[in-house]
């Protein structure tokens, strides 16, 4: 999987979520990005949807794939390379 | 019942004082002055840096005026928040109206701030209150009816406390005006300091 896709991710992330107080580094590949892991919320998950159409192209479906595909950085970015053009 | 006053507090112009004290002076742009407040109060609440400007503004005149009574307020005091302003959400309406203008996906954490309300929602998540809230708009502050809708809830014994006050945040043009009122408890503060101050 692309070391420089996931970074591109987090600072995606970070500039849209405007998680301020974090940088790349602080957040781990395999870092649940909900619940008690980075925290983020409802609000979050419809921004990270506006992230993948406007950076990448692509519309979530199934929104029931959600939660399995919006879990870490890793599963983030396997969708991408998975379904990008 | 007379709201006894216990602190109140000012933030405009790159200045933040506190009971007619200054507690922090910086940049005079909101967008700095606010992280710059933020850090100033020893704040960490990550959340913060999610909210508009104008729920920033609310949020940190609010702790500086929590800081300043010597006893914290807890979740089940029974605290009542009550806010006003002139120009509504239009700071971050604008922002919204533009991303549909120039035909982009409309950003979710923009959009929920559209309503100036949300703030009272960000105040009452962080200090765990679930008491009443009302935000209604004026073409400016007077702090006499503030404490009027104060003593009404005081009286009717929907609060024990009451926070809140002028708010309000356009252009890079940002005043909060901020009062925290009690009953049952001797006044810290006259109305007449309180008239003098916020007429500035």
């Amino acid at each position: 999987m692309s070391e420089s896709l996931k970074r591109e991710l987090k600072e995606h992330l970070i500039a849209q979520l405007n998680l301020a107080d974090l940088t790349p580094e602080d957040i781990a590949d395999d870092q649940p990005l909900f619940g008690n892991g980075l925290g983020l919320d409802s609000i979050d998950a419809l921004e990270i949807i506006v992230i993948l159409d406007n950076e990448y192209g692509l519309t979530l479906k199934n929104p029931e794939e959600g939660k399995e595909i919006f879990h870490t950085i890793n599963s983030l970015a396997a969708y991408i390379e998975k379904n990008k053009a | 019942m007379q709201p006894a006053i216990l602190a109140y507090c000012v933030l405009k112009g790159g200045r933040a004082k506190v009971n007619g004290q200054t507690y922090f002076a910086g940049s005079q742009v909101v967008d700095q002055f606010l992280p710059e407040l933020y850090a100033a109060l020893g704040l960490n609440y990550p959340k913060f840096f999610k909210m508009d400007n104008l729920a920033k503004l609310a949020f940190l005149a609010t702790e500086a005026l929590l800081q300043s009574v010597p006893n914290p307020l807890h979740a089940n005091d029974n605290v009542a928040q009550f806010f006003m302003n002139s120009d509504s959400s239009l700071d971050t309406d604008l922002v919204h109206q533009a991303m549909i203008n120039e035909h982009r996906n409309v950003s979710p954490s923009v959009f929920v701030y559209t309503l100036p309300n949300i703030l009272m929602g960000e105040i009452a998540i962080k200090n765990k209150w679930h008491g009443e809230n009302l935000f209604i708009l004026a073409p400016d502050f007077n702090v006499i009816d503030w404490l009027n809708e104060a003593r009404l809830l005081f009286d009717l014994q929907k609060a024990t406390y009451c926070i809140g006050g002028w708010v309000n945040c356009l252009n890079g043009n940002y005043e909060a005006k901020l009062v925290l009122a009690a009953a049952n408890q001797p006044a810290q503060i006259t109305i007449e300091t309180l008239k003098d101050e916020f007429a500035v």
